[in-house]
């Protein structure tokens, strides 16, 4: 089989690469070893964060329909093999050998090679780890969010970067009972806002903690958790955990062996997750046909890969002539402009530094003003607090966030509270507010900003907030406060109805009575409006439907 | 407890295994692969080489990123043999 560009992946940054080259008019050939295009996207029921000019606020799942959608309709150029592997790079003939389900082996000699592997995921070595009960969080995504079967009654999840954090929230989504959160680093690696979620559930994140043990003879009936000091000693008490599922994230590292296998120039690096090519700022490895887009280059985020692939893909199309120079220049600046951004805030400094330590400049034109990784920030001050670095925003925080009293006390609808202390690449509180309290982005990576004068307590940013950072409280009643928070759990309140009130650790502190339960706007998040007591109101940011009967 | 935790999980090769074979002087992929079968199963080394180099890496005082994690030969999944008799012989009628 023969094609201009053979797409090796058909996650976000492939189908990307694959549209791109293909608006240019390349015949692309997609492989993919899933069923289903869309790789990861399919398992993420999350809202991406990023810019809404981009996806920011949309599920991933509604990500991957789109894309898999534009890819069908792009049929007389793009031919899509699903259940299909490449199984090898032959550097002699450039050949791709594939093979089909286990029925079909076909060989694919394509002119330019996008590879878009992915990620695998770690492992971890302790005692028990290859018990029935032990799982990776994809296993556990697919699982729920593919084929709507839970894992087990109780998890206890190893690993508080995002996939943990994402993971344990969709568990408790599923009705999945959390034991915890197993951290070895003295901070949860993942965005603040996500741990900030299942913190106020009730979820314990053990930080400086590892597991020990995996207990049980047939399969996962515990754990054996332990603290660690600065040098990764054991010390203290040993935590038995009840569990029967141990879910592990402990990161990806980028699926690499094709390329090894084509002979690009590899270099181990930790601020990117494993081993990753020598690229130019066109995605191009030192291998003068293949590219490279999203985790396979480096560990990050789907909103970066989707970057990568159209990169990529471009500089496919320029290299075969498909697009004139000034064009591409033009475009190529354009995408690194928008990935300079997504890499500009306080999480991404990993990623800056590891992209820098294998990305080549191919020429020195000036002319292209592209900042490669610069920090689009001064440098933001790292809080040590020990609830902060867990997901708890601090007492001493709060006073920060709390609107100007004097308005607040009598603004009928009430004001927005927005509970988002680091900077990250997300734009939709701004972009969903329809009276401008919620100031423009300079960069996306600011923090909110906010006008109260002219908030509304409308609620729009609270169901859009990718992170369920942003609530409305309304002070003007006499004794009791009105909190409209999102939710996303089942069942739904009934109006009328009294359910329990949770503080930012997910401590019951009040019963409250819902008066209100707003219809999702555009997803699935409701605003539920619910009164407390007025002196809990800068306490309570969660609700809990209690058991009937 | 080295005993009693698996690294390798296709050929069910232990820590110790791997800490012992690299202390007797195995100190690369190839060398343990050939020794133990570690990263020779179905998996073909996803999940357990990282561990391993780490332990190399431990043990022999040497920069993770200066070892050498091995040789990558397709395929990069098992493939049924007949398969690939299948394909040849196709070829050859061709």
């Amino acid at each position: 089989m023969n094609t201009d560009l053979l797409v090796i992946g058909g996650g976000p940054a492939g189908l990307c690469a694959a549209l791109e080259a293909s608006s240019f008019g390349c015949k692309v050939v997609i492989v993919d070893e899933s069923l289903s295009l869309g790789g990861q996207l399919i398992k993420q029921t999350h809202k991406f964060f990023g810019s809404s000019k981009e996806f920011a606020g949309t599920r991933g799942i509604e990500i991957a329909r789109l894309l898999t959608q534009e890819i069908m309709n792009k049929k007389d150029n793009i031919e899509v093999f699903l259940n299909t592997t490449a199984v090898g790079y032959y550097a002699d003939e450039k050949t791709v050998t594939c093979m089909k389900s286990e029925q079909d082996f076909f060989s694919v000699n394509p002119k330019k090679i996008v590879i878009a592997t992915g990620a695998l995921e770690k492992l971890l070595p302790f005692v028990g780890n290859d018990l029935p009960g032990v799982y990776g969080a994809g296993a556990v995504q697919t699982l729920m969010n593919v084929y709507g079967v839970v894992p087990g009654k109780r998890v206890l999840m190893i690993g508080a970067g995002n996939i943990g954090l994402i993971v344990t929230y969709q568990l408790l989504q599923a009705g999945v009972d959390v034991a915890g959160i197993v951290e070895y680093a003295p901070r949860i690696g993942g965005y603040w806002v996500h741990a900030a979620k299942i913190r106020r559930l009730g979820v314990p994140i053990y930080l400086r903690h590892t597991i020990k043990k995996a207990l049980g003879s047939s399969w996962v009936e515990g754990a054996i958790i332990q603290a660690v000091n600065e040098k990764g000693e054991w010390y203290g008490e040993e935590k038995r955990i009840d569990c029967d599922v141990i879910c592990l994230a402990v990161g990806l590292s980028p699926t690499c062996e094709l390329l090894w296998q084509a002979g690009c120039e590899m270099n181990y690096v930790p601020e990117l997750s494993g081993y990753v090519p020598k690229r130019d700022e066109t995605m191009r490895t030192t291998h003068p046909d293949i590219w490279v887009a999203g985790d396979a280059s480096g560990i990050e985020e789907a909103s970066s890969a989707m970057i990568e692939g159209k990169i990529a893909g471009l500089s496919v199309a320029h290299s075969l002539g498909r697009v004139d120079d000034s064009s591409f220049k033009n475009k190529l600046g354009e995408y690194w402009q928008e990935l300079d951004l997504l890499r500009g805030g306080e999480t991404a400094a990993k990623i800056r530094n590891g992209v820098k330590k294998v990305l080549v400049k191919s020429s020195e034109d000036s002319s292209m003003n592209i900042q490669y990784c610069a920090q689009s920030k001064s440098q933001v001050q790292v809080i040590q607090d020990q609830d902060f670095c867990s997901g708890v925003l601090p007492e001493k925080m709060v006073e920060s966030i709390t609107p100007p009293l004097e308005l607040w006390s009598r603004k009928k609808g009430g004001l927005v509270v927005i509970e988002c202390p680091q900077s990250i690449p997300c734009d939709p509180c701004h972009t969903s507010c329809p009276t401008g309290a919620i100031l423009p982005f300079k960069n996306i990576n600011d923090l909110p900003k906010i006008d109260y004068s002219k908030c509304s307590g409308c609620a729009l940013c609270v169901a859009s907030c990718p992170g369920l950072a942003c609530f409305v409280i309304d002070l003007t009643e006499d004794e009791k406060a009105a909190i409209k928070l999102p939710y996303e759990m089942f069942p739904r309140p009934n109006i009328g109805e009294e359910v329990e009130c949770l503080n930012r650790k997910g401590e019951v502190v009040a019963i409250g009575k819902v008066i209100r339960v707003q219809e999702p706007r555009k997803d699935k998040t409701v605003v539920v409006h619910v009164t407390v007591p007025k002196e809990l109101a800068m306490q309570i940011r969660a609700i809990r439907v209690m058991k009937h009967g | 407890m080295d005993e009693e935790i698996i690294v390798c999980r296709c050929e069910e090769v232990t820590l110790k295994e791997i800490r012992d074979a690299i202390r007797s002087g195995h100190t690369t992929i190839g060398e343990l692969k050939r020794l133990l079968r570690v990263g020779m199963g179905p998996c073909q080394g996803r999940g357990c080489r990282e561990i391993i180099l780490r332990e190399i890496s431990q043990i022999t005082k040497t920069p993770f990123e200066k070892l050498n994690p091995g040789r990558f030969r397709p395929p990069v999944k098992p493939i049924p043999m007949g398969l690939l008799k299948q394909k040849v012989s196709q070829e050859r009628s061709d």
